[in-house]
């Protein structure tokens, strides 16, 4: 299931949106997942309409939902010949449509007798409650043997195929619990059936049971023991699917600088997909409390090199490693538009002007004794008066050290240098912390020679 | 050569006069028989590889002696005798194991009785005795008493002997009497009888005759002499078998009856021979005029058989790599079989040829150091690129590789068809050894010695080799270095059949073959010498064309009174072809393929030298990144000094590429990381270009020839001056200011960046007398001190002075790489600057800064936000003035001190742990080790893991 990746075979147009990342990322995506991209792209972006529909077609190619690919094939009509070229007929997709019935069926009754027994909320509840809920206990009790689990596993995964994500979660759900309760290790079917889960959650909205999958996803790479390469690709996809989770999960900010910050995972990022770099870095931004990941991210900036098409990194490479404010300012209006064409993050874009402004100005502040508000409204992309108002803010919120000189129209700023004696004070702070470590460490030394 | 062309003279009259012989089959039997006694009368001097034993080896060798014996006997030579007495004694010594097993020879007993004999003759002919020169008579002297000394011990045996002098050769060794060697006997008795009865008019025979006491002996021993003791080696060889029952039933047997048709035919020729026998007794003296003969005498030009081709074949191979043996006699006559093969017997055979004359030209040079001269090579590779051409002319067919057993199987065979035709006239002519030694393979399998791949890898080695011999600055070089493509282009085919076959392993050993002959060259150069190849093959030397034709466009009026009519036609073009599986034009595309082809297929050394070209290739077309993710990605900073010493040196290549790389592209900080160990020291012996002297290193000879065996050939060879002068200036762009700010006394003590720069700034510092600058070093060290005061102008004038930049690859490259350069320098210098006298001021105007350091604004803006926000610089901006108002600390006298005290503690509790647990050595190292991950934070950060690519430099050798 994991090893689907759909590509968008729409032919875009490049000026429609030059930051559109959706061709890179769909690659990545499980072909379910790029629905809600298209249709956000659909709506908010200048593709053509029939382009994306054409994508959407393609899409639906290797999956069973026969009936909505009718529906837009259809829609599509033969009078857009060149769209069209290449796409099944709609009497061949119904052909498809039944053989796809079939197969559910088929599949439906070999399934019958687990489903049956799982089928039930109450009694799993009760299961559950009276500890029979194992894979042996059902085996025992009733005759449910690792083939009907495979069978078991295979329609769900049918079920997914068909758009029938909540149904692919439960049985999925199901089949995990039983067949890999906890401490025991996926195996390969239990790896696709985890993958499978928490695209079904993801497609389902439920992003704490995706946050959840995605922890366990993410162990489970590590302990699957692929070869490197394998596990690199996983890790890419995991990276993409994570996306929707932590751009919608409430504490996704936190969990998508500490994954992708992750070693592993940064070095997925920087080999295989480095447009990602575009979320870590929107996410540090607008996360006020990680503002210590900001170095690390910096640095790793530093070290890509063809990351010039992206406003985003471009913003803070300008910021941090070339100082260059005019072009932070000429790239932050650039951001704007990025960060609205963007599925993951059109709902951040206003905080992350306001931060990035922020990230400007206080760099400006740390070195500069006089600023012209002037000039710092131009540099903030905002009006003078509203510049005022938004230092003053600053100001009152002791966010910042400064005055307004009025009539120059200036922000001065109070000098910061560290004097002589704080100097003094923070080297010998932990002096004594230091020699009380090292006091004790000889003692156990000393009480391990005697 | 007289006495094979007598041989086959003979033939004739034999089956003339044979009663039996009627049939043209017959006929050919005894063509084959001919052969093969030709090959078993040569072996006698080196042992043959399927029939001879250790004994008979040395039974021969001192037959070989006794006949020389002999032959001084006969012209009384007593120096001779005494030598080869001495040598007889010796391989008696040798044989002695042989001896105990077998008893005394019986032939080494007689020599000894008849030596005695004539001695004792020659003493008692006293005039004789007095014409005799005087070394003559001094060695008769020394025979007289060395012999009755030696015979003292074989005394039993000698008697013995005297008693029955007639008693056949056989009964010495009395337990392998058999019918065969009795056989044997007789035959040797009718031939010398026959030689007795009819020679006469040859003078040694006459001189024989004289000795009449032991006709029989002595007419054996001129058989010796004449060193075609056919019946009795073949005895001698079918009783090892039978004594030493090794062999099957069946081989035994067969070796028996083998032998009985020899002799028999030895019998006959025998016969009719005689009348011509002067003849061969004049030229049979020399073991190598026979082989010689052997080979010239196999009548090439004739027509033959597949089976005699074959056999043909057989015969030359056989006398390959054999004492005497002429090789150039060896090479022409399997260049002739060859060419035979090529018009009439078919790929198989020819492949099977082709493969014997390369290896044999293989064979030509003895010693390592030699390398394999131009024209062999040539032909070599044009022979090479023959069998490329049929295997890929005959999809389907694929070499196999003959091994030792085949090859004693296709003896055998050989041997078996013989019998064979001799016994029931068997029409199985076609049948191949090949076939016959691997009747399990597929048909289409050639089973040919050597293997492709091996010769290949050779003829690459000689190349290579001769590169490095050849002085690069001679015409010679130049012209060697035309084979190049001829060699990569064979080498497209090799590897294209390679994948035919489906062994990929040795196509990826061949695509690496062709990187590395690839990746050192830049695309514009590659492209030139291509068309220049395209252009050599179709139109000859760009030379020997018409003046007037060489860069005339294609004339559209033909008047001979206005133009030169060898213009007309226009210049000659020639388009550049490539193999199918490289691009035209495309250098980098042609790499990358056989790259990932490698990294598909290869093993792990394939691989990480195809991963080191491709780097060093990438890095010399400035695509640093590529190359630096390649690098990282390989994670062969942490392998590269366990590998073996060549791919050190191509990693280090590879390296200092990706180091002029990164300085090329203005990449100050990378370059410095990758050129700074390799050229801290040792560069030439890093990168193998050129040998330190003697005098100074500390290499026993053996390594100095190691070392000199791997130099990279001249041509491949990476500027040192340029090299050299990038490191230099990208050292002091990062160390001036790292000094200055310590000089400045505003960042503290501050590690060293470049120890090298250092040192070699502090030798420049106390020189007494600084003249101008000379060399390299000289201008950027100068330069670094005009760097150190911010006076950008003069450093930038003297670094930019030097000639190198002039090497930097690329078309504008070298322009482009100053300007860099003058930037940089702009910035450093602003920056060292500030670091140093930013402390005389209290504020400084932007304005001023840009016009002083000629900068734009905005970039000296940001250098020096940069330093306020690394708080490299204490101050900050007056944005409505644009100055920088520094804000000065000057700490009073106490308070310094309190900064100091509070150092100095830090430092001891720093140190405490470290001493109580004992280990302040190792803590001290750590600290050094990641301050230089610092360093190169660039290559760490990416993989965290320890790849410390010092470590790895520091372990290189």
């Amino acid at each position: 299931m994991a090893s689907e990746t759909a590509q968008s075979t729409a032919s875009k147009k490049v000026d429609a949106s030059e930051y559109d990342l959706t061709q890179k990322i769909s690659p990545f995506l499980d072909a379910h997942l790029v629905f809600p991209l298209l249709d956000f792209l659909e709506e908010n972006t200048s593709y053509e309409a029939g382009s994306v529909q054409r994508a959407r077609l393609d899409l639906l190619a290797p999956t069973n939902m026969v009936d909505y690919a009718i529906e837009i094939r259809s829609a599509l009509g033969d009078a857009n010949a060149a769209l069209v070229e290449g796409a099944p007929s709609v009497e061949a997709m119904e052909a498809r449509r039944d053989a796809v019935f079939e197969a559910m069926e088929a599949l439906e009754a070999k399934v019958q007798r687990v489903a049956e027994v799982l089928e039930d909320a109450e009694a799993v509840e009760q299961m559950k409650r009276d500890g029979t809920y194992t894979a042996a206990d059902l085996e025992a009790k009733h005759g449910i043997g690792p083939a009907n689990w495979a069978d078991y596993f295979e329609f769900a995964k049918f079920l997914y195929e068909c758009g029938d994500y909540e149904g692919a979660r439960d049985m999925l759900d199901h089949y995990l619990a039983l067949c890999f309760p906890a401490g025991k290790k996926l195996d390969a079917s239990g790896f696709r059936a985890l993958w499978g889960k928490f695209g079904s959650e993801v497609l389902l909205k439920n992003w704490e049971g995706a946050l959840h999958d995605l922890g366990r996803l993410r162990a489970a790479i590590d302990d699957f023991g692929a070869p490197p390469l394998e596990q690199l690709q996983q890790r890419s996809w995991l990276l993409h699917w994570s996306l929707f989770v932590f751009f919608n999960h409430a504490k996704g900010h936190d969990g998508i600088i500490d994954l992708f910050l992750n070693e592993k995972y940064l070095q997925a990022i920087q080999t295989n997909c480095p447009w990602l770099l575009r979320y870590l870095t929107t996410a540090v931004i607008i996360n006020k409390r990680r503002r210590s990941t900001l170095k690390d991210l910096v640095r790793v900036i530093t070290m890509e090199h063809d990351l010039k098409a992206d406003p985003v990194t471009q913003f803070l490479e300008c910021l941090y490693v070339k100082f260059d404010f005019e072009g932070a300012q000429r790239t932050l209006a650039e951001c704007d538009k990025a960060l609205r064409s963007d599925y993951f993050l059109c709902n951040c874009a206003d905080a992350f002007m306001e931060d990035a402004r922020l990230f400007v100005f206080e760099t400006y502040c740390r070195i500069h004794t006089k600023i012209d508000i002037g000039m710092l409204s131009d540099k903030l992309v905002m009006e003078r008066e509203k510049a005022e108002r938004w230092v003053v803010d600053l100001i009152r919120g002791a966010l910042l050290d400064a005055k307004i000189d009025s009539q120059d129209s200036c922000v001065v700023m109070g000098t910061d240098t560290t004097s002589v004696y704080s100097q003094v004070i923070d080297k010998t702070r932990d002096l004594s912390n230091r020699s009380a470590a090292l006091l004790s460490a000889l003692e156990t030394k000393i009480c391990e020679a005697n | 050569m007289a006495s094979s062309r007598f041989w086959a003279g003979s033939d004739d009259d034999s089956s003339e006069d044979a009663s039996d012989a009627s049939s043209v089959e017959e006929e050919k039997v005894k063509t084959a028989n001919r052969w093969a006694t030709v090959s078993d009368s040569e072996s006698s001097d080196e042992g043959e590889r399927v029939v001879k034993s250790a004994k008979d080896r040395a039974w021969d060798g001192m037959k070989a002696v006794i006949a020389k014996i002999g032959n001084s006997k006969k012209i009384g030579d007593w120096n001779g005798i005494q030598t080869e007495f001495e040598n007889l004694n010796k391989m008696v010594d040798k044989a002695k194991m042989h001896i105990m097993k077998e008893g005394l020879p019986r032939f080494y007993v007689r020599t000894l009785a008849e030596l005695e004999d004539f001695l004792f003759e020659a003493l008692k002919d006293k005039e004789a005795q007095k014409k005799m020169s005087a070394s003559n008579g001094r060695s008769l002297n020394r025979m007289k008493l060395t012999l009755r000394k030696h015979n003292k011990t074989y005394e039993s045996q000698i008697a013995a002997y005297k008693a029955d002098p007639d008693a056949p050769d056989a009964e010495d060794d009395a337990a392998s009497s058999d019918d065969s060697s009795s056989d044997d006997d007789s035959s040797d008795d009718d031939s010398s009888d026959d030689d007795d009865s009819d020679d006469d008019s040859d003078a040694s025979e006459s001189e024989k005759e004289k000795k009449a006491e032991k006709p029989k002996k002595e007419a054996k021993n001129l058989e010796d002499m004449d060193s075609d003791d056919w019946a009795s080696s073949e005895s001698e060889s079918s009783e090892s078998e039978s004594e030493e029952e090794t062999g099957a039933l069946k081989g035994r047997a067969k070796w028996l009856k083998t032998t009985v048709v020899t002799t028999k035919r030895v019998k006959k020729e025998k016969k009719v021979d005689p009348k011509k026998k002067e003849k061969k007794v004049e030229d049979a003296a020399s073991l190598a005029s026979k082989a010689k003969s052997s080979l010239a005498a196999l009548k090439l030009d004739e027509p033959m058989s597949g089976e005699t081709f074959d056999k043909k074949l057989l015969e030359v191979v056989a006398s390959r790599g054999r004492k005497g043996t002429d090789a150039r006699e060896l090479l022409a006559a399997l260049e002739a079989l060859a060419g035979k093969a090529k018009r009439s017997f078919g790929y198989a055979r020819e492949l099977g040829a082709l493969m014997h004359l390369i290896a044999a030209q293989f064979d030509a040079n003895r010693t390592i150091d030699d390398y394999m001269d131009v024209a062999t090579w040539r032909s070599c590779h044009g022979q090479l690129g023959r069998v490329v051409a049929v295997l890929s002319a005959h999809p389907g067919v694929s070499l196999g590789s003959i091994d030792d057993d085949d090859f004693a199987d296709m003896h055998v065979a050989h041997a078996l068809a013989k019998k064979k035709k001799g016994e029931d006239e068997d029409e199985e002519e076609d049948e191949k050894p090949e076939a016959a030694a691997a009747p399990n393979d597929d048909p289409d399998a050639v089973k040919v010695v050597g293997n492709l791949l091996t010769f290949l890898a050779r003829l690459e080695d000689e190349y290579v080799k001769s590169l490095q011999r050849i002085n690069p600055h001679t015409h010679e070089y130049v012209s060697r270095l035309r084979d190049e493509a001829p060699l990569t282009d064979l080498a497209a085919g090799v590897q294209a059949y390679y994948v035919r076959v489906g062994d990929d392993k040795a196509a990826a050993t061949v695509a690496l073959l062709r990187v590395e002959h690839m990746y050192y060259k830049h695309e514009s150069i590659a492209s030139a010498v291509r068309d220049a190849q395209a252009y050599r093959a179709k139109w000859g030397n760009r030379g020997d064309a018409h003046a007037a034709s060489r860069h005339a466009a294609v004339a559209t009026e033909r008047d001979a009174s206005k133009s030169h009519p060898g213009a007309w036609l226009g210049a000659a073009t020639a388009a550049a072809t490539a193999p199918d599986d490289e691009v035209v034009g495309d250098a980098s595309a042609s790499v990358r393929k056989l790259c990932e082809y490698v990294y598909a297929h290869g093993d792990d050394r394939c691989r990480t030298r195809a991963l080191l070209c491709h780097v060093a290739h990438h890095a010399l077309h400035g695509r640093f990144y590529v190359a630096r993710d390649l690098l990282l990605m390989s994670h062969l900073q942490d392998t590269a000094y366990m590998s073996d010493v060549e791919t050190q040196i191509l990693y280090n290549r590879s390296m200092v590429m990706l180091g002029l790389c990164a300085f090329r592209n203005g990449l100050i900080h990378d370059a410095h990381a990758c050129l700074a160990e390799i050229c801290s020291s040792r560069v030439k012996e890093l990168l193998a270009q050129g040998m330190q002297s003697a005098r100074f290193s500390d290499k026993n000879p053996e390594q100095e020839k190691a070392e000199r065996r791997r130099q990279t050939p001249y041509h491949m060879h990476i500027n040192l001056d340029l090299l050299e002068c990038c490191h230099l200036t990208a050292a002091m762009l990062l160390e001036v200011p790292n000094m200055s700010v310590e000089a400045g006394g505003a960042g503290g003590h501050k590690r060293p960046i470049s120890r090298h720069f250092r040192k070699h700034l502090d030798i420049f510092n106390r020189q007494v007398f600084t003249g101008p600058p000379e060399n390299t070093r000289d201008h950027v060290l100068c330069a670094a001190k005009a760097l150190g005061v911010g006076d950008w102008k003069t450093c930038a004038d003297l670094v930019l002075r030097l000639d190198v930049w002039a090497l930097v690859p690329g078309a504008g490259e070298g322009d482009r790489v100053k300007a860099m350069i003058e930037d940089k320098i702009k910035a450093e210098a602003l920056r060292t600057y500030l670091f140093a006298y930013s402390s005389a001021y209290d504020a400084l105007s932007l304005p001023q800064l840009c016009d002083m350091f000629q900068l734009p604004k905005n970039v000296a803006h940001g250098l020096v936000s940069k330093m306020m926000i690394n708080r490299e610089l204490k101050g900050a901006w007056d944005q409505p003035t644009e100055t920088i108002v520094l804000h000065r600390l000057e700490p009073s006298p106490l308070q310094a001190l309190a900064l100091h005290y509070a150092d100095k503690a830090a430092a001891l509790v720093e140190a405490r742990p470290a001493a109580a647990y004992g280990d302040a050595q190792r803590r001290r190292g750590d600290r050094r080790d990641g301050g230089n991950r610092g360093s190169n934070a660039n290559y760490k950060a990416r993989h965290g893991d320890n790849q410390d690519r010092r470590t790895a430099s520091q372990r290189r050798w």
